[in-house]
């Protein structure tokens, strides 16, 4: 009996290091923030323009969940989505913030960062903040998790939208996605 | 010891592959409806809507063809949330797939005749999602006459008993004088039902299929004389209660994994030391 409990506790002990690597791995590997399919290139990127008035977004702010967090510009390179610790990561090849398209942005499920994302309601505003000041507001019109071979969400759209999403669900398994439009 | 480590293993992988091989349906991935892709077919911008599984809503809906096989209906509610109703046309399946899909969630619809959809056979599976309201313009130009339906209110009909049998439960209720037919609420908590039948017939009892034998379902029926619904029976539970699973995947889990590792480790080697 004894050595069988002995045996049993060292198997569900390995079992679990190997569930705790794993899950370690996952959170550092940006496989869990991406979706299966990169979005297309969109007008009006931050790529794509020539004159910048207001300059880059710089700042996005959610006050409902009291979250105000640099914005990064990132790309899509061979399937790899880069992240960031430092802020929310915003993808130039699609619409500067504001601009007619799907904007999109994302961010880890950190504590810093966008980990209460799933507490934002339809109805609550979300500020981008740009390079020389100004503002643009939106208001989050949808909230929705979704898997990450559901990456239609991310599409041009013919309205003026940022889509917002962070890692949810078992293992990061989902993303809790927040759409706004420009008020 | 190893042999026996090995042993172990490989059960648990032979597990993980059983279940792959009995999820083998492949379901198609559907764009959401905070995105809708594909061809709008149909949008109402009100009225009272059907969500398979479940009874008539109050709300706008609309319904995109995202291929041949499949379709998305977005249901908004008009306190926001949302319902995403995910169908596929399955002609192709067979029934053990078909069992299994009930199992993960989607119900059967055997001809999609009464939801206005054609004669095939579909499986359709309902997510929740948030979602701003309709609003209508303040003033619209011309007459306003809003729809009414005017027809008297039956008074509720009682819940006579609920008889479950593993995965089915026979329903039966009073008869109301005003009813022209029924409607049939159930969910697995009081006070939330998002499952149903909305047009059982005029009828007393009714039998619902496709439960989770595991699962208490608590049950509401509405008399409806034309568009009008009455109030709702009491409610009355039937078979046994189960725990769901909720992880979050934060600092916390981890914490938590590896404590428990630990812990796990250093008593199997003392208890393998002491003897």
């Amino acid at each position: 009996m004894g050595k069988f409990l002995s045996n049993l506790f060292i198997v569900l002990g390995i079992t679990l290091f190997i569930i705790g690597g794993y899950l370690v791995w996952e959170r550092n590997t940006p496989r869990r923030i991406s979706f299966d399919t990169p979005p297309p290139a969109q007008k009006g990127s931050l790529v794509d323009a020539k004159v910048l008035p207001q300059g880059k977004p710089v700042i996005i702010k959610v006050p409902s969940i009291d979250k105000e967090l640099a914005i990064i510009p990132s790309r899509i390179v061979n399937k790899y989505w880069e992240s960031t610790k430092k802020g929310v990561s915003y993808l130039e090849t699609s619409p500067i913030p504001g601009e007619v398209g799907n904007s999109i942005l994302w961010g880890h499920n950190y504590p810093n960062l966008l980990k209460d994302l799933t507490k934002v309601e339809v109805g609550d505003e979300i500020t981008i903040v740009f390079e020389n000041g100004g503002e643009k507001k939106f208001e989050v019109h949808f909230t929705q998790e979704v898997g990450p071979n559901q990456s239609s969400i991310l599409n041009p759209t013919e309205d003026n939208r940022i889509t917002l999403y962070t890692c949810s669900g078992f293992l990061d398994s989902k993303r809790f996605v927040v759409t706004a439009l420009l008020k | 010891m190893l042999k026996k480590l090995g042993f172990i293993f490989a059960q648990i992988l032979l597990i993980f592959l059983m279940t792959s091989v009995v999820n083998a349906a492949v379901v198609p991935v559907f764009p959401s409806c905070s995105n809708p892709q594909g061809t709008l077919k149909v949008s109402y911008d009100g009225g009272t809507h059907y969500i398979v599984g479940g009874s008539g809503v109050v709300g706008t809906d609309a319904v995109y063809y995202t291929s041949d096989l499949t379709l998305i209906q977005c249901f908004c509610a008009d306190d926001g949330s949302g319902i995403q109703t995910n169908w596929w046309k399955i002609d192709a399946l067979s029934q053990s797939e078909i069992d299994q899909l009930v199992k993960l969630g989607w119900h059967y619809v055997p001809s999609g005749l009464s939801w206005g959809l054609d004669d095939s056979s579909y499986m359709a599976k309902n997510e929740a999602y948030s979602c701003k309201p309709y609003n209508p313009p303040k003033d619209p130009p011309g007459p306003k006459d809003p729809p009414v339906c005017t027809a008297p209110r039956p008074v509720p009909p009682q819940l006579v008993s609920v008889i479950r049998n593993g995965s089915e439960a026979v329903v039966t209720w009073t008869k109301v004088d005003l009813a022209t037919h029924y409607t049939l609420a159930y969910g697995t908590e009081i006070g939330n039902y998002p499952y149903g039948v909305p047009n059982t017939g005029n009828v007393t009892s009714y039998t619902v299929k496709a439960l989770d034998p595991s699962k208490t379902y608590y049950f509401l029926v509405y008399a409806v004389n034309d568009c009008m619904p009455s109030e709702p029976s009491g409610s009355a539970p039937q078979g046994s209660a189960v725990l769901g699973l909720a992880a979050t995947g934060d600092s916390a889990l981890l914490y938590s994994v590896f404590g428990g590792a630990l812990l796990l480790t250093t008593s199997g080697i003392a208890l393998r030391k002491r003897k």
